[in-house]
């Protein structure tokens, strides 16, 4: 057994992600969803002074920067609507495991437009992880 | 930061699906904190998820 390089940044996801749930509910205790995501656009900015690219930002290939830019458009997308889930009175516990859900759509549509080939321990991989996100959504 | 630790995932070249289903188990970080810092109490479903969450990171070694 070999661990992937991409364990390690997925670890750090995984923690990141799963504390930014319990602070975004907590934002918007008193922030609408449209102003908690101002906030945490600000956020993204106050990373960049430590994590700026080396290299320039703007040389890429046009189908490069739209790639990027709708992956931000919809990251934004879901965050409002996760904010927004909150806001509504969604509890964390339940709307953060539910919404983390979305890789059932990433799997279906990786093979189709990557061409992706996975594994079959990867795909019981894949299934675990889904089974587990359900459970522990209950 | 996590956003990042995503895109950096992505660059080593793994499988994105496997990225994917894996990093989205980040409510095993929230269920954990529930607990420790909450002091709420595991479900046999939570404990079960998390069987799974572990036979997951295993199966995504290989």
């Amino acid at each position: 057994m070999s661990i992937p390089i991409w364990f390690g940044p997925a670890i750090v996801v995984l923690v990141c992600w799963g504390i930014a749930g319990l602070f975004q509910k907590l934002s918007t205790n008193h922030l609408s969803a449209e102003t908690a995501l101002v906030w945490l656009l600000v956020g993204f900015f106050l990373l960049d002074p430590w994590l700026y690219p080396q290299e320039s930002i703007l040389i890429y290939s046009r189908r490069s920067l739209v790639y990027a830019l709708l992956s931000s458009f919809l990251n934004a997308l879901g965050g409002w609507a996760l904010l927004a889930a909150m806001k509504h009175g969604g509890k964390a516990s339940i709307v953060v495991p539910f919404t983390a859900l979305y890789p059932l759509v990433t799997v279906s549509l990786a093979p189709l437009l990557l061409h992706e080939a996975i594994t079959l321990s990867q795909g019981a991989g894949v299934v675990c992880a889904l089974i587990a996100v359900v459970l522990l959504s209950t | 930061m996590g956003g990042l630790a995503f895109f950096a995932a992505c660059r080593t070249g793994g499988n994105t699906s496997a990225i994917v289903a894996a990093t989205a188990m980040y409510p095993l970080i929230t269920v954990v904190l529930a607990v420790l810092v909450l002091r709420e109490k595991l479900t046999r479903l939570h404990v079960l998820g998390l069987v799974f969450a572990a036979a997951a990171f295993v199966l995504f070694s290989f």
